[in-house]
């Protein structure tokens, strides 16, 4: 008897209704003890914990309770009852209560949606997990120089023929996004951006599962091929079976220019790091031995399960140093492995495919997601327990009337169940209405919020479980824990303990606050710089087209008449002020990088400088206002009555540079660097002597936000690279006036031609596209914290007003001003924004400096960034708490003095 | 008499109620059971029959004494009702009329 459980007696009478207890423990017990005679000791005791068990049924622990029970049940619907008359009789409360809580909760899961979409990034492939990108590193004898996403064309040979480990490798190029593919099919013109990816059948091994309709190993096999991406497919081909389509492309070779349609490939989807609607041959543009002196070629690996990248990397770089005697340009170069799942937020190097995301940011943005939603849960609790000080009576007097506490908890989360199921429904509300506007606010698409990180969502919603939870609780314990006969008295307690942690609260509310409307003044303030600081060039008034005929096969004396023709029609009209060609246009990402091919001697070492070649006309530069600091310009190409080769003409031979190329060169200044005579390989395959007639100021070409690096100016004569052509507007004249001239000139030059044009300011501004998006997410999230925050001080000060009634009163009675006592209830507030400021200040400084360090052209962090987010707060909290203050501080002191 | 109706565990157990008299409690209708049908029961069957049992009417009960096989814990005796008793025999009868019923058949052994 002894040994037999001490839980199973407690385990019964939580179970068994009082008047039953005693017999059924009785019973289990006499039964035992009868078995124990006859099966035995040990059987006994297990059919004991058994028969306990069995007790657990409804026909035990549900009977004689049905009595209470019906009690409840009607007491539940009472609840409701009080909970809707709380929330209607107090409309304004309940309003802020349920905004503050449904905005928070659409705040945390809008910055959920952006987290998981930019965590879900390259993880659609099968095997995302075991591929990976094979980056390049080039050392300088002080360290890293540079590190770049393409790596030496070799490389793909060398990893196929040697490593064992690698399921599969592949490599391509791809021209940029904003390079358009022109191609005619039946007679239609098209002109397509998003750029083409040139690669072999292996791209399907390492990324399985993209082609839709063609062969995996055939499709690419041969020079005429090319595969569309399914949206492609329905723009060209609309209802026709695009396969075995033929279409029309010029080739910068002047070879083939009838192209089949041999496969269809899936759109990428937005959450991939690269993105393409044309896939090409990989074209033979290597000579033999010269895949190791250019790095030009994304090189993708599948590992085979169970190998490391590191391991692979390691021997690799084995290779590497082992080559090097061979081959020069990979003398100081070191190659490394990097998770195809890690390039979206890890990878920032020369050459990536796209503008990546940044890690950091995901982290803030899901930081700022949970402090929202902490913060409206805070205030709802500040919101609650301010009002407690009407609501202790009302407890008092059911305790004392005999409520158990249990069914007062009850009651309380009733109410709050109430106010968090009409919060979530407005949350569901607002969400489905900004949704639609959230792709314009963060630049990710509609279509592809998926679901797709599973886990992110789990925990946030495993957070909005257990913090509703928990916020629901604390209000009813702090309640149940008053004294019913001290609050019938009056005397509501409010312990200092409360308060410390509710200004704690507060503080951190306002010092998020300040964070965050730093945060915004920082980027506007380097948003406004970048797209108003001195560029050092020009691009008002300036439309830009693209010469159709670029790379076309057409022969190159008709695409000089062609522009010729352009040209000359277009300084016909009085709208149009000057023209220019080049390869690249200002904000166009320059196509032509140069290592190693432009030396003081052709016997210098080997230099992994990265020089970028534009070509230019004679007006380019005057066009642009670009400033020459010493030297000449390109003379006009020469007046022939007949096209001439450009090598022909006597300028051809001749450079220009910007400083940083003279100073990479070695030159001290733009005036000793004129007239040097310097080694170029151009286009010829030896290097040439070219003659530098000018060096003009850095200036950025690209963006702002990217370091200026040296620039090589070639002249264009011919139609040789003349990519973009660029009109300066009059100014006096209206810009439909002066498009309408500019349509006339095209269809003169290019009859069949479709008629693209862009106005270079707005092209310019595209590069501050991912600022912009910050800035607006940063604007609209402080914004939230900000009207979240005012909430709190609005219950604060509800609080404290509630809370100081009576010493209100008696400093009324003895002669206090309304203004004293508006100051005197002010000043709490006032105190804990300059304590936040204090705390929040080393912070604000933290995150400038480490946002503004990523721009090479920076503002100052000033005082200012401090001083009016401080401003701000305190107006709306002094607008904010000054009706509640107001409203205090003129009670009829009677009114509060004459209960005691 | 027709809106009664007992399954054969609640008849058993109030046959066993009846038959058991002064000495009627959980524990040991459970080991009569046992015995008599070589059955396996569960106690918490048994509580729940009784108690539906009460409820219906068919079975009261009194506090009884405690004994020390019990460590000390009062049983709860019942006893059979009137309307108990009624509703047992008319079942019988009305099975006893059925059987009459049944032709008589030879179990033949084959």
């Amino acid at each position: 008897m002894k040994s037999l459980p001490a839980w199973s007696e407690r385990f019964l009478r939580a179970i068994c209704p009082d008047e039953l207890y005693e017999q059924i423990e009785g019973d289990l017990i006499e039964i035992y003890n009868y078995e124990v005679k006859t099966v035995g000791n040990r059987k006994a005791k297990l059919r004991f914990i058994l028969a306990c068990f069995q007790f657990f049924r409804p026909g035990i622990f549900l009977r004689h309770k049905f009595s209470s029970n019906t009690n409840t049940i009607d007491m539940i619907f009472i609840y409701f009852t009080i909970a809707y008359r709380r929330l209607v009789n107090r409309k304004a409360f309940s309003l802020i209560n349920v905004t503050g809580l449904a905005v928070g909760i659409t705040a945390f899961f809008l910055i959920i949606q952006y987290v998981s979409f930019e965590l879900s990034y390259d993880r659609f492939y099968p095997n995302s997990d075991s591929i990976y990108r094979i980056g390049l590193e080039r050392y300088k004898k002080n360290g890293l120089q540079t590190s770049s996403s393409e790596n030496f064309a070799g490389l793909k040979e060398l990893i196929r023929e040697n490593f064992p480990e690698v399921d599969a490798v592949t490599g391509f190029y791809k021209t940029p996004a904003n390079t358009g593919v022109f191609f005619r099919y039946n007679g239609k013109i098209f002109n397509e951006l998003g750029g083409e990816l040139n690669t072999d059948s292996t791209f399907f091994k390492v990324f399985p599962g993209r082609l839709v309709k063609g062969d995996e190993a055939t499709a690419l096999r041969e020079r005429h091929c090319m595969l569309v991406s399914e949206s492609m497919a329905k723009k060209v081909f609309g209802d026709d079976e695009p396969v075995g389509q033929h279409i029309q492309m010029p080739n910068d070779g002047g070879g083939v220019s009838e192209r089949v349609i041999t496969g269809i490939f899936k759109d990428f989807p937005a959450n991939s790091h690269m993105h393409a609607n044309f896939m090409l041959p990989l074209e033979p543009v290597m000579k033999d031995g010269d895949e190791w002196s250019q790095a030009f070629l994304h090189t993708y690996v599948s590992l085979k399960e169970g190998h490391h990248m590191e391991a692979v990397s390691n021997r690799l770089n084995q290779f590497y140093r082992k080559m090097a005697v061979k081959y020069p340009e990979i003398k100081e170069t070191k190659s490394f492995l990097q998770p195809l799942t890690s390039i979206h937020l890890a990878s920032d190097m020369q050459d990536e495919l796209e503008a990546n995301g940044s890690k950091d940011l995901v982290y803030i943005a899901s930081a700022v997601a949970l402090i929202i939603l902490i913060i409206a849960w805070i205030n709802y609790i500040n919101l609650e327990t301010a009002r407690f000080a009407t609501r202790a009576r009302e407890v008092s007097v059911r305790r004392i009337i005999g409520s158990a506490k249990s069914d007062l908890a009850l009651q309380f989360f009733i109410e709050y169940f109430c106010v968090l199921v009409l919060s979530i429904s407005l949350a569901t509300l607002l969400m489905t209405f900004i949704i639609p506007r959230f792709s314009y606010l963060t630049g990710i698409p509609i279509d592809s919020i998926q679901w797709s990180q599973r886990s992110i969502w789990l925990i946030a919603f495993a957070v909005l479980v257990v913090g509703s939870i928990l916020v629901g609780i604390y209000p009813s314990i702090f309640l149940l824990r008053l004294n019913p006969a001290a609050s019938l008295k009056g005397k509501f307690g409010n312990t200092s303990g409360g308060r410390t942690i509710r200004k704690t609260l507060i503080i951190i509310q306002f010092s998020v606050s300040l964070i965050l409307i730093a945060c915004v003044l920082v980027m506007r303030g380097q948003l406004d710089f970048m797209q108003t600081v001195d560029k050092k060039f020009d691009v008002d008034n300036v439309v830009t087209l693209r010469n159709p005929t670029a790379y076309s096969s057409e022969e190159v004396v008709e695409k000089n008449t062609a522009y010729r023709t352009l040209e000359n029609k277009l300084m016909e009209n009085s709208s149009v002020q000057m023209v220019s060609s080049s390869s690249a246009i200002p904000g166009t990402e320059i196509g032509f990088t140069y290592v190693n091919l432009l030396k003081r001697n052709v016997n210098d070492p080997y230099d992994p400088t990265r020089f970028k070649t534009l070509f230019v006309d004679h007006n380019y530069l005057p066009f642009y206002g670009v400033n020459l600091l010493a030297g000449q310009n390109f003379g006009p190409a020469r007046p022939a009555q007949k096209w001439i080769d450009p090598w022909d003409d006597e300028n051809w031979l001749t450079l220009i540079l910007n400083e940083s190329a003279i100073h990479a060169l070695g030159f001290n200044s733009p005036e000793e660097a004129v007239d040097k005579i310097v080694e170029f390989e151009n286009f010829e395959d030896h290097f040439q002597k070219h003659r530098i007639i000018g060096v003009v100021e850095d200036y950025h070409h690209e963006a702002v936000k990217k370091e200026i690096f040296p620039m090589i100016f070639s002249p264009n004569y011919g139609s040789f690279q003349q990519v973009y052509y660029s009109i300066r507007l009059n100014p006096a004249s209206s810009p439909e006036q002066a498009l309408d001239d500019i349509r006339k000139s095209w269809t003169a030059a290019f009859p069949d031609k479709p008629f693209e044009y862009s106005f270079l300011d707005d092209y310019y501004d595209q590069q501050f596209k991912s600022e912009l998006y910050t800035k607006r997410i940063f604007f609209v999230f402080a914004g939230i914290a900000v009207f979240i925050g005012c909430l709190g001080i609005l219950g604060m000060t509800f609080f404290e007003a509630s809370a100081r009634q009576k010493e209100i009163s008696i400093r009324k009675v003895l002669g206090a001003s309304v203004s004293s006592l508006i100051g005197l209830l002010s000043r709490d507030n006032v105190r804990l924004i300059l304590l936040s400021a204090v705390i929040a200040t080393p912070l604000i400084l933290f995150i400038a400096q480490k946002w503004l360090s990523t721009y090479p052209m920076r503002i100052d962090i000033s005082p200012m960034f401090i001083v009016i987010p401080l401003a701000i707060l305190l107006v709306l909290v002094a607008f904010v708490s000054s009706f509640q203050t107001i409203k205090a501080a003129s009670i009829n002191p009677i009114d509060h003095l004459k209960n005691e | 008499m027709g809106k009664e109706f007992l399954n054969e565990f609640e008849e058993l157990i109030l046959t066993l109620v009846a038959a058991l008299r002064e000495n009627s409690y959980g524990a040991a209708i459970t080991i009569e059971i046992q015995q008599w049908l070589s059955r396996k029961v569960t106690l918490s069957a048994v509580h729940v029959i009784l108690y539906r049992l009460e409820d219906k009417g068919y079975i009261k009960s009194k506090v009884g004494g405690a004994t020390n096989e019990r460590g000390g814990r009062r049983k709860r005796i019942y006893s059979i009702t009137n309307a108990g008793l009624a509703v047992l025999r008319s079942m019988k009868e009305t099975r006893t009329k059925i059987w009459k019923l049944v032709p008589l058949l030879k179990i033949v052994n084959s």
